[in-house]
């Protein structure tokens, strides 16, 4: 069943334009974003007389510098999500694909399968990038000592496609759909913002706030680490329950409803 | 055999059919859920007490009914009935809220609705893809190769534009398109929700013969419509819908008295209606019966030659007489009607 999603998934997209526009911008994007911290670095030491000489992109920290700037373009991969699901509804696929043979669980399945997909891919994407950055502007040998970073990202992303799939599905139209995705990430952001000032520590346990915090914020959080941390785990616990969560109840929704 | 024989020892009190069906497993051990479609299956679809409401309003209330194998069951009712909200069910693209439904005599599941060739509503494609590769879509879906692809574009006209964006097509040809899609894999059984919907006359003619060689070929094939010509030639069963509440359902000629209307004229027509009140297929007289002709409603079993033979003998010359089988429509239209009253 596993390889009839996946070629079905395939033959969807392998000739919509739209799909593979989006993906080679978050491609670029992915580039660009690193080039411009590396950029961003070399001003900051100059400017600073060399006081300030962050090696972003030196093994081990370049694990953890590639994971952060990636997870600020996932958005894009969010979109694309919507994208895909909100297609089904405007053009009713979603029943004839169920009419045609799928159950309800596969056409469940098929939707997860891109956001694990685009997950994974953004990771490896992510990887690729960390090793020929660090062999174009690091100084120093190949480390897997924070690679651990990888995975965090991959949670990151997992985290925040599921939320897009989860309102793709819940508001079927792609318009409304992406308005309502951006303007979570931003009011999931205020929010954050008010209860740390407000010395309230549960907003850094917030779906979005806790893959940042776990990702932590390279070179700034040396010079201004947070006081009030949770443990990394519980980070990860967190994560993984939004996700489990998310997904069960997207796949209630999906299984009960009327399509 | 000797398998059939033990299966049919072991469940003595089972009825015949469950040889047939012991059969039918052997030849799919360990596999029961892919129960494939042969000729021992004995009802296709078989609905039990299905139910279905949208908030307050009643869609469906307590259908039950069955279409036997090799059937044309005609789906029929006004708009809004329930036709569609039933084959939605069906297809499992709606729930019920309570009853169930079982088809090839197996609880419904995704893998035998891939045996069934369905057009649901409106044609559901994807907008950015050609004909050829929405089909391989579906193709995909059904678990069938793309060698089916070409022939099915042929039979319903679009070989020739299987390049062209789906966007690109007229209403007339997204429905053919549609019906492609049903037929590819040649499935036994057919489920075709208004398939002449939004074709023009020609397509409409090309459809009805479509239909009707896909019948002749032995095929199950359910159809809803509010078209009633539409069903008229090829129906050997029907279901009739009003508000969600089923009328009748069966073979056309068991639930339907199709009675005979006859149009007579004769020098006299005072005699001539004493007359005819005396033949013993005599039912009622039809319309306002004034001016030089009658209309009389006879028994199905009444042909033009024995009411000749009958009024000649009883000295009355017929100089007019019209044979009018009473419609489908006609039938339909008075049961719909009676339940309204």
């Amino acid at each position: 069943m596993f390889f009839q999603i996946m070629h079905t998934e395939w033959l969807k997209v392998k000739k919509y334009r739209t799909f593979w526009v989006l993906l080679g911008l978050f491609v670029v994007f992915a580039i660009s974003i690193n080039y411009f911290t590396i950029l961003l670095m070399k001003m900051v030491k100059e400017k600073s007389n060399n006081l300030f000489s962050p090696l972003l992109y030196d093994y081990p920290q370049v694990w953890q510098s590639v994971a952060f700037t990636f997870s600020y373009i996932s958005l894009l991969l969010g979109l694309l999500v919507i994208i895909l699901i909100s297609n089904e509804y405007t053009f009713r696929t979603h029943r004839q694909n169920v009419i045609d043979g799928w159950s309800r669980q596969t056409f469940m399945l098929s939707k997860l399968f891109w956001v694990v997909l685009l997950s994974i891919g953004a990771t490896v994407l992510c990887l690729i990038t960390g090793i020929i950055f660090a062999a174009i502007f690091g100084e120093r040998g190949f480390s897997t000592e924070n690679i651990q970073f990888l995975g965090v990202y991959f949670l990151q992303c997992l985290m925040s496609l599921t939320l897009a799939m989860l309102i793709a599905v819940l508001v079927k139209r792609s318009g409304l759909s992406i308005v309502l995705y951006l303007a979570y990430l931003f009011l999931e952001n205020i929010a954050q913002l008010i209860l740390t000032k407000n010395d309230i520590r549960l907003g850094r346990l917030l779906p979005l706030e806790a893959a940042d915090r776990l990702l932590g914020y390279p070179f700034v959080e040396k010079l201004m680490p947070d006081t009030q941390a949770y443990s990394p785990w519980l980070y990860v616990i967190m994560l993984v329950i939004y996700i489990l969560a998310v997904n069960y109840f997207v796949g209630r929704r999906l299984l009960r409803t009327d399509f | 055999m000797l398998l059939i024989f033990r299966y049919h020892r072991s469940n003595q009190t089972t009825v015949f059919l469950w040889p047939i069906r012991a059969y039918t497993n052997y030849y799919y051990p360990g596999n029961l859920a892919i129960h494939r479609f042969n000729q021992f299956t004995l009802s296709i679809l078989s609905l039990q007490q299905i139910s279905k409401n949208y908030g307050a309003i009643q869609a469906l209330n307590a259908v039950s009914f069955d279409v036997p194998n090799g059937s044309v069951f005609g789906i029929l009712g006004p708009n809004g009935s329930g036709k569609t909200t039933l084959l939605g069910i069906v297809t499992d693209v709606l729930k019920a809220n309570s009853g169930s439904f079982t088809l090839f005599d197996q609880p419904a599941a995704a893998t035998q609705r891939r045996q069934i060739g369905t057009l649901l509503e409106t044609p559901n494609f994807y907008h950015y893809l050609s004909a050829y590769d929405n089909l391989t879509i579906s193709a995909s879906i059904k678990g069938h190769g793309e060698n089916d692809i070409e022939r099915v574009l042929k039979v319903v006209g679009l070989w020739e534009r299987k390049d062209a964006k789906f966007k690109t097509y007229s209403l007339g040809m997204k429905q053919r398109l549609a019906i492609g899609a049903a037929l590819l894999g040649n499935p036994e059984v057919l489920v075709l929700d208004e398939p002449t919907n939004g074709l023009d006359p020609v397509g409409i003619a090309e459809v009805r013969t479509l239909i009707r060689d896909l019948a002749k070929g032995g095929k199950t094939i359910i159809m809803a419509s509010h078209l009633l010509d539409e069903v008229e030639r090829v129906c050997t069963h029907v279901a009739i819908l009003r508000k969600g509440t089923l009328l009748l359902s069966g073979a056309v000629n068991e639930v339907i008295q199709r009675e005979e209307i006859f149009e007579l004229g004769a020098a006299s027509i005072e005699m001539l209606r004493r007359t005819l009140e005396q033949h013993p297929g005599f039912i009622s007289f039809a319309g306002s019966n004034e001016g030089d002709t009658v209309q009389a409603i006879f028994k199905s079993d009444v042909n033009p030659a024995t009411i000749n033979h009958f009024c000649a003998e009883k000295g009355i010359w017929l100089n007019h007489l019209q044979s009018r089988k009473k419609s489908l429509e006609t039938a339909f239209l008075e049961l719909t009607n009676d339940t309204r009253n």
